[in-house]
């Protein structure tokens, strides 16, 4: 253990360290603006928690497409993302429907900005999806669920899903 | 050829993330694109967080302004992005294209961080390394630089495995649903369903996990335990990149460490009997002399 502490003094490096230390702690001191601006410029905006204290569950949203007849045209698990890069960040965002777990919990705040920002993305993701795949549907309905992942004690071949929200959408232009 | 911590750092991000933009070029527009996305803009925009616009933004300005498609721009944006990631691959002025791609990562991965997960945030802060040291390996800049990334890499780890302590990790049910999540499987992933669902075992790997990640922060400051811990936090980024698929922040994280651990101390393959970030020769050397670093490297034997 040698000669860590001798660096001479960098401002910049200091200024970083000092960012990354009050990031952890953002809960406690609101940082001000050109302090955030600068944890962003370098990186330090994160809480390194890496599927801590536990791994969260994946949602998904599943679109199913309806003619005017009333036939299922397709159902879409995903939009059209070729890559498995796309498709982390994809899976990534879809963490904001983390809120509508929250709603279904007793005594919450349904009407809470998170809850109706969540339900937007849920029908605006349903929508491109479907335009995205090249599909022209009269109707479509869409679920928000949770995986339900078991546990080595007691494992269950499969993925479980657990419904959190659902919605239907019609197309003015195309009854 | 003489390669010093800052040249493989350099070198190495710049490979790992223009190869990261190669893997995302084909969904980028469906991410990012203003109107032709995966969400419209005045949702974009509200995910937007900080104080510089996100790539969808700009993309969009640009548009309104000068009347260029939305495509052709943000093709435009993924082309800059890679050539400046083979410039600095190759030390082309390091500093200054260190600093480009700084503000065009930032735009692409770090304004909406909903799209955002921990590489991107990681490859930042190697940016800012590679675009604030100086590049004479006998200026002090460049010395407390590489001590900002050590320390950086230690509360990473540290806050990883502080964390993590809890229930979850030490009765191994982290581990074992990190490993079932969809959509996060690496070329090894089909050996867990031959692995037995013993919980002991997965107990086992999850107290593994929690105990490198916190043993990291001080072992690797020590020249004894130094060579153990590098190899155990490398290993845990293999297996990371082979059974999650997360090649891109594994590989990110292991040039991290071999610049900032490895590399002062090798020359190329070689151990070397003095750290090679302060060669003599140097505009700084005479100043360091007295302070630098001396004597035989740590964690490695003597030539």
């Amino acid at each position: 253990m040698r000669g860590w502490w001798r660096h001479r003094f960098y401002l910049p490096a200091v200024l970083a360290v000092c960012s990354m230390v009050f990031h952890q702690r953002e809960r406690l001191i609101e940082l001000p603006a050109w302090a955030r601006l600068f944890s962003q410029y370098t990186g330090t905006c994160t809480g390194y928690g890496f599927f801590g204290p536990r791994v969260g569950s994946v949602y998904v949203l599943e679109v199913d497409c309806y003619d005017s007849a009333g036939q299922l045209l397709a159902r879409l698990p995903m939009p059209p993302l070729a890559h498995a890069e796309g498709q982390k960040r994809y899976h990534t965002f879809l963490d904001v429907f983390a809120a509508l777990v929250g709603s279904r919990s007793e005594g919450s705040h349904t009407g809470a900005r998170d809850v109706r920002f969540a339900r937007a993305v849920a029908q605006c993701l349903a929508r491109r999806s479907a335009a995205l795949h090249g599909l022209q549907p009269a109707r479509i309905q869409y679920r928000v669920s949770v995986s339900c992942t078991p546990t080595p004690g007691r494992p269950v071949s499969g993925q479980r899903f657990a419904a959190l929200y659902a919605d239907t959408y019609t197309y003015p232009d195309n009854p | 050829m003489k390669t010093d911590w800052l040249t493989f750092l350099r070198g190495g991000i710049g490979i790992v993330l223009g190869l990261m933009l190669v893997a995302y070029w084909q969904d980028f527009g469906l991410l990012h694109h203003p109107t032709g996305g995966l969400l419209d803009a005045d949702l974009l925009q509200l995910l937007g967080d900080g104080p510089m616009p996100p790539l969808g933004q700009l993309v969009a300005a640009l548009h309104r302004y000068t009347g260029v498609a939305a495509e052709a721009l943000l093709t435009c944006a993924k082309v800059i992005y890679l050539g400046c990631c083979a410039l600095l691959a190759a030390q082309w002025k390091s500093r200054w294209v260190a600093a480009a791609l700084m503000l065009q990562h930032h735009a692409i991965y770090i304004a909406v961080p909903a799209f955002s997960y921990g590489v991107d945030f990681l490859a930042m802060t190697a940016l800012a390394c590679c675009c604030t040291a100086p590049s004479d390996g006998t200026h002090p800049g460049n010395r407390a630089v590489r001590h900002f990334l050590r320390i950086a890499l230690c509360i990473v780890y540290f806050m990883g495995g502080y964390d993590k302590l809890g229930s979850s990790w030490f009765a191994g049910e982290a581990v074992w649903k990190a490993l079932h999540l969809p959509g996060y499987a690496g070329v090894a992933h089909p050996l867990v369903a031959v692995l037995p669902a013993w919980p002991p075992l997965w107990a086992a790997v999850g107290t593994a996990v929690v105990l490198i990640e916190l043993s990291y922060p001080v072992g690797v400051w020590f020249r004894r335990s130094r060579r153990a811990v590098l190899a155990a936090i490398i290993g845990l980024h293999l297996g990371i990149a082979l059974f999650l698929g997360l090649y891109y922040f594994s590989a990110l994280m292991v040039v991290l460490h071999v610049a900032a651990f490895i590399a002062p101390y090798t020359n190329g393959l070689q151990p070397v009997a003095h750290p090679i970030h302060s060669p003599p020769g140097g505009k700084y050397a005479r100043t360091l002399a007295p302070d630098g670093e001396t004597g035989p490297p740590t964690g490695l034997p003597v030539p």
